[in-house]
């Protein structure tokens, strides 16, 4: 008892001896170590403006002024050379002096003996001609299958460095999840599933990222894989994820399910009460496919899909006046009528130039207004990449510096942007052209960046050379993996319902997709079929994951990312603008347009309008799907309860049920009727009864039949694609 | 004395009591292994440090998390509304306090989000409220760090194992001597020979601003401990008696300026606040809580009337001395402001700040009324670099900054770059300056204090000044 009381302290004396007498590095050790301890962290002291009076770089992007910061301002309060333990840096985490940020550094923790011995070493910086970190390697380096009952594997984390050395430096790297529900690490790098599903955990030294997949597999009691039918390359991946975690997928769906839900993701309609009694009642098989290709060919699939580009591109008057919005709208239109290439709609609007009133591409630099929204626009919408956080540092989450956000600024940095307003003759358009030079400075290193392009590095483009046409050509060959895979996931997203990758604008290492084979195929397609945007549509549609049913079974209940059922969404707020119109018979005016004008056809948002608010119209103010509001609300089902524009279009005297009693016809008819252009179906012989029943009770049939109305419209049937 | 230092440096050689309440600690220890039973337990001496370094900075004046302060003695023993007290005199079971600090549970347990107390410090609190939580000082609504009893710091060590940095440099009146920030005490340098003339002991740990009396008979360092003590000590630079602690605070004191007729002295602190002390008495003239953030530095208008004050809140600011009232306030830097100096015709104010800029602008001295107003901004010198060290600034006929290793002096009327001191190799951290004698010394973080001639820009001498190096 006393002898080990003795030796303990001894030994603690011993191993801290040897550990001093080695030189801490502050690069690659004291850096790494306050990212870890979350010290440079956003929410911390890494925030723009510190904490407390103590701000690092977040992440510790820049080393030198970290190192100021600690030792050398405030004149070097933070550091006390003579006695280490005293230090500010080591008293406060520890919590022996109060520390807002709470227990970060425990005393008896690994990560205080580094600080504090490189403290006693006179808080150096690193001699000069230390070999600088390359890169890092965790192992293992492949995506990883977990299975229970031991959901568990250590992760080790090795820095090369330019010297060619090599070191582990697993204590040292910070550990992430992108999901703690379905993995946990600790920060040692033992990674522990908890649920059945995938996840990745992100690991970080200095600024050198990694990202590792993992697949939970945990067996689902009396789980049986019965092969499904596939009916092309999209099932067959949907499938096999599918099969490896377990899951079974749903049966098909209804033919009036298939027929409301293809309409409203072509043509953003539901189909006609009379449309429905066709399509229901023709009998061949290959009907689904037939009616995908109807519509597609149809005006109001274009005028639809015009719509999303349109909210993507910032199509309002604020930024490009009513005359912009009319030309960018027709343009959309157009486009999407003839099914232009995405590769040509893309470099169309990359390389526009002229006058934003009549060429209407233009409108996309007099929408983005400086090289910075330019640069985050462009990546953001055509390489699933969110650039804006490198602007200002290194991306926390990603592989993109500040050196990279720069360096592919160039590329838009001489755009210039020439209002031609009353006084010089003009109407307020813009002219859109480039400059023959300019270059962009680093605001951090004050280095001139030459054009840099991620796979390809530093170009140069030959003088007189448009550098956005450059920018251009390397974004649209075949080849680019990010093109590609941004376009389909987009796509795939609008009729899914959900992304492959998650926010469908976010593509990084640490939020990989859900099933990378079948993001990586449909890519593939598309390239090969010339970025065929109506090709891309027709496979998805045609795939038996897109023709599943929305109901879940207990085999596929608890996923909701793998595809093994249709993901219920709520209709956008012009869809279902459109679609009370549609049932009620009483279309909507708006501002400045002619009557009939459907939402889905606005060419810019309906600012005033407070239906559309409240579920969701996006003003058109960023670049980014987000914007438009997906999330159910109470506002929501308020205005369907009890909302000015349901009550008035259920009093008219104009509307679908009263017209239709005015003609004679007869209850059931008109229920029948109700329920075909509401729900593209008949009512259930249960609905037909009690719709009747009410009605009978009724002294006024035409109040009876706004009842059964309002009733229809207030379901979730209505209100959701499924 | 041109020292390298490096090599085996031997960590052990200084007392390892020196944190304040491991000091109050093991004081008790040795009390209660001595006695065989333990004397009361002083709140002066022991609750107060603890609570201060453990409690205040939730529960102060500042931040009083749970309506519940910890600031001074009556605070803490304050009920609130139809609670009872936390602390309950005599009854330690019953005492909400004791209960918070030594909960299993991590939710409850105070201080939150941090490691326990120890079980050594618990059963000191609860001891003293046991022993009836009585206040053992003469004012129970002075703020524990005015409570605390005055500290005889510990000795300096004979030889430096290694150079300390320089944080405070002030030539005295005579030009004869630099007095220099040294490890717990004041160090007395020859600026011609670089020699040690006399060393001033019983400062606090830091010292990080040293003001001379106009007539040298005075001496006063302001410093302190980071994040646990502030204090501005007068000492006779003479015999190194210490003649009074004038002002003490929870953090640091960052600035200290004498007043030039000399009866009085201003002090700067990281509590945010501005004292002015009479020299002959060291009573408070005025205390001036005005900033929100730390004040880093002082200057006294050339007629005295007025004192300018840079701070970390992003303003520098001119107060009047006599009514403590804010005439003006600067906010151009829109970053920290470091430093500030009066033109000699007490016209302009020069600050700079951590956006690396020296600004120029209007004293507007006329207008006492104490109405505020926004200061009007002449003239903005750029070029400084990531300026991040304090400059200290000058402003007789000459006008000096200093930022990362480089000194300037500039023209205070034209602007213009007059000339450039480089020599120091890391941060200048501080700069004195003798007009009389047109000499200027700088103070590196590396240690070495540079003495020029400010007439022909020739360096004079070099040293390290730390004892021993």
């Amino acid at each position: 008892m006393s002898l080990s009381r003795f030796t303990l302290p001894v030994l603690l004396a011993a191993a801290s001896a040897h550990a001093a007498s080695r030189q801490v590095s502050f690069q690659h050790e004291i850096l790494p170590v306050l990212t870890r301890q979350g010290c440079n962290a956003g929410t911390c002291h890494g925030s723009p403006s510190g904490k407390g009076g103590f701000a690092l770089s977040l992440f510790a992007f820049d080393a030198a002024a970290d190192y100021a910061v600690l030792t050398r301002d405030q004149l070097g309060r933070r550091v006390d050379l003579f006695t280490p333990s005293l230090s500010l840096i080591l008293r406060k985490p520890s919590t022996a002096l109060a520390h807002r940020g709470g227990l970060k550094l425990p005393r008896d923790s690994r990560e205080y003996r580094i600080l504090r011995d490189w403290i006693d070493q006179g808080a150096r910086t690193d001699p000069p001609g230390t070999a600088r970190c390359e890169g890092i390697e965790v192992t293992p380096g492949t995506a990883v299958v977990l299975r229970w009952p031991e959901p568990v594997q250590h992760l080790r984390v090795t820095a090369r460095f330019e010297d060619g050395s090599q070191r582990d430096v697993t204590h040292l790297a910070k550990f992430t999840s992108s999901d703690e529900a379905i993995i946990k690490v600790d920060s040692g790098g033992r990674v522990a599933g908890r649920r059945r599903g995938q996840a990745a955990v992100m690991v970080r030294y200095l600024e050198h990222v990694a990202a590792l997949p993992f697949t939970l597999v945990k067996p689902a009691p009396g789980f049986n894989w019965v092969v499904p039918s596939s009916a092309n390359y999209i099932d067959t991946h949907v499938h096999a994820k599918l099969r490896e975690l377990q899951f079974t997928p749903s049966g098909l769906c209804s033919d009036s399910e298939f027929l409301r839900r293809v309409h409203l993701d072509l043509t953003g309609m539901l189909p006609t009460a009379t449309e429905a009694g066709m399509f229901l009642d023709d009998e061949t098989s290959v009907k689904r496919a037939r009616l995908i290709d109807t519509l597609l060919a149809r005006p109001e699939h274009a005028v639809f899909w015009a719509q999303r580009w349109g909210d993507l591109l910032r199509v309002n008057p604020a930024r490009l006046q009513a005359k912009g919005v009319q030309a960018m709208h027709r343009w959309l239109v157009d486009a999407m009528a003839s099914n232009m290439p995405h590769d040509r709609f893309a470099r169309a609007l990359l390389t526009a130039s002229g006058d934003t009133f009549t060429n209407a591409p233009a409108n996309y630099f007099r929408a983005a207004s400086s090289r910075d929204d330019a640069l985050e626009t462009t990546t953001q919408l055509f390489l699933g990449a969110r650039l804006a956080c490198a602007k200002c540092h290194n991306h926390p989450f990603d592989r993109w510096t500040q050196d990279h956000y720069y360096g592919m600024g160039a590329f838009f940095h001489r755009v210039q942007r020439a209002t031609v307003d009353k006084k010089k003759g003009g109407k307020g358009e813009v002219l859109v052209g480039t400059a023959s030079e300019g270059e962009v400075t680093h605001p951090r290193t004050g280095r001139t960046m030459a054009p840099w392009l991620p796979g390809r590095g530093e170009v140069s483009v030959p003088k007189g050379t448009d550098r956005r046409a450059v920018f251009a050509d390397w974004l649209t060959r075949p080849d680019n993996p990010w093109f590609a895979r941004a376009a389909v996931n987009r796509i795939w997203a609008y009729v899914m319902g959900r992304g492959i990758v998650v926010p469908v604008d976010d593509f990084r290492d640490s939020n990989p997709p859900v099933n990378g084979p079948l993001l990586e195929a449909l890519a593939r397609d598309f390239a090969e079929h010339g970025f065929d945007r109506g090709h891309l549509l027709r496979v998805i549609l045609n795939s038996r994951t897109y023709q599943a049913s929305s109901r879940s079974t207990p085999a596929n209940a608890e996923d909701r990312q793998l595809f093994s059922h249709y993901q219920a969404h709520l209709l956008t707020a012009e869809q279902l603008l459109d679609a009370v119109c549609r049932v009620t018979g009483l279309a909507e005016s708006f501002d400045g347009l002619p009557a009939g004008t459907r939402a889905i056809a606005l060419p810019s948002p309906q600012m005033n309008h407070a239906f559309l608010k409240t579920f969701g119209q996006p003003s058109r103010d960023t670049a980014c799907t987000c914007e438009r509001g997906s999330g159910p609300q109470l506002a929501q089902a308020l205005e369907f309860l009890s909302g000015d524009l349901v009550h008035s279009k259920l009093e008219s005297g104009d509307n679908r049920f009263r017209k239709a009693l005015a003609a004679g016809k007869s209850d059931h008819e008109i229920v029948d009727e109700l329920y075909l252009a509401a729900l593209s179906r008949l009512p259930s012989t249960e609905e037909r009864e009690s719709a009747r029943r009410h009605i009978a009770k009724s002294d006024n049939r035409a109040a009876a039949l706004a009842d059964v109305c309002w009733a229809i419209l207030n379901t979730n049937e209505f209100v959701f694609q499924h | 004395m041109k020292v390298k230092i490096r090599g085996l440096v031997p960590t052990k050689m200084f007392p390892k009591i020196t944190s304040l309440h491991t000091f109050v600690l093991a004081v008790l220890f040795l009390t209660t292994a001595l006695t065989g039973r333990a004397l009361p337990v002083s709140f002066r001496s022991e609750i107060a440090p603890l609570l201060l370094a453990q409690c205040q900075g939730c529960h102060g004046a500042e931040k009083a998390k749970g309506d519940y302060r910890v600031d001074s003695y009556t605070e803490l023993m304050r009920a609130f509304e139809e609670k009872p007290p936390r602390v309950q005199a005599g009854k330690p079971a019953a005492s909400l306090i004791l209960q918070l600090l030594s909960s299993e549970e991590a939710d409850d347990r105070m201080p939150q989000k941090s490691a326990p107390l120890g079980v050594g410090q618990i059963e000191l609190v609860r001891r003293w409220i046991g022993e009836g939580a009585s206040f053992d000082g003469d004012d129970p609504n002075a703020a524990l760090v005015q409570v605390i009893p005055m500290r005889r710091h510990e000795p300096a060590p004979a030889k430096y194992p290694r150079p300390i940095p320089i944080t405070a440099l002030e030539f005295s009146p005579d030009g004869r001597e630099l007095a220099a920030s040294g490890l717990r005490e004041i160090t007395l340098w020859n600026p011609a020979t670089g020699g040690l003339v006399r060393r001033i002991p019983n400062m606090a740990r830091r010292t990080l601003a040293l003001a001379w009396s106009p007539d040298g008979k005075q001496l006063v360092a302001a410093g302190g401990i980071p994040g646990e003590l502030g204090e501005a000590r007068v000492f006779d630079p003479d015999t190194g008696d210490l003649l009074a602690v004038a002002h003490r605070s929870g953090d640091v004191v960052l600035d200290v300026k004498y007043h030039s007729i000399g009866a009085m002295f201003a002090v700067a602190d990281a509590e945010n606040r501005i004292a002015i002390y009479n020299s002959a008495d060291f009573s408070r003239r005025r205390l001036i809580d005005n900033h929100a953030d730390w004040v880093l530095a002082l200057a006294w208008s050339p007629d005295g009337k007025f004192l300018a004050s840079a701070s970390r809140d992003k303003t520098a600011k001119i107060f009047e001395a006599k009514s403590g009232e804010a005439i003006s306030t600067y906010s151009g830097h829109r970053a920290e402001v470091f430093g500030v100096a009066f033109r000699a015709d007490g016209q302009q104010v020069f600050s700079t700040g951590r956006d690396g800029k020296i600004h120029v602008w209007k004293a507007e001295l006329a207008d006492t009324t104490g109405k505020r107003f926004g200061a009007e901004k002449v003239a903005e010198l750029g070029g400084l670099g990531r300026a991040m060290a304090r400059p200290r600034m000058v402003a007789d006929r000459l006008f000096t900054h200093a930022d990362p290793g480089r000194v300037r002096q500039h023209d205070a009327d034209s602007r213009k770059l007059l000339r450039e001191f480089n020599g120091a190799g890391d941060w200048v951290q501080s700069l004195a300056h003798h007009a009389p004698g047109h000499r200027l010394a700088t103070g590196g973080h590396d240690g070495r204090v540079l003495v020029w001639d400010t007439q022909t820009g020739k360096l004079l001498s070099e040293f390290v000044a730390s004892p021993g190096r």
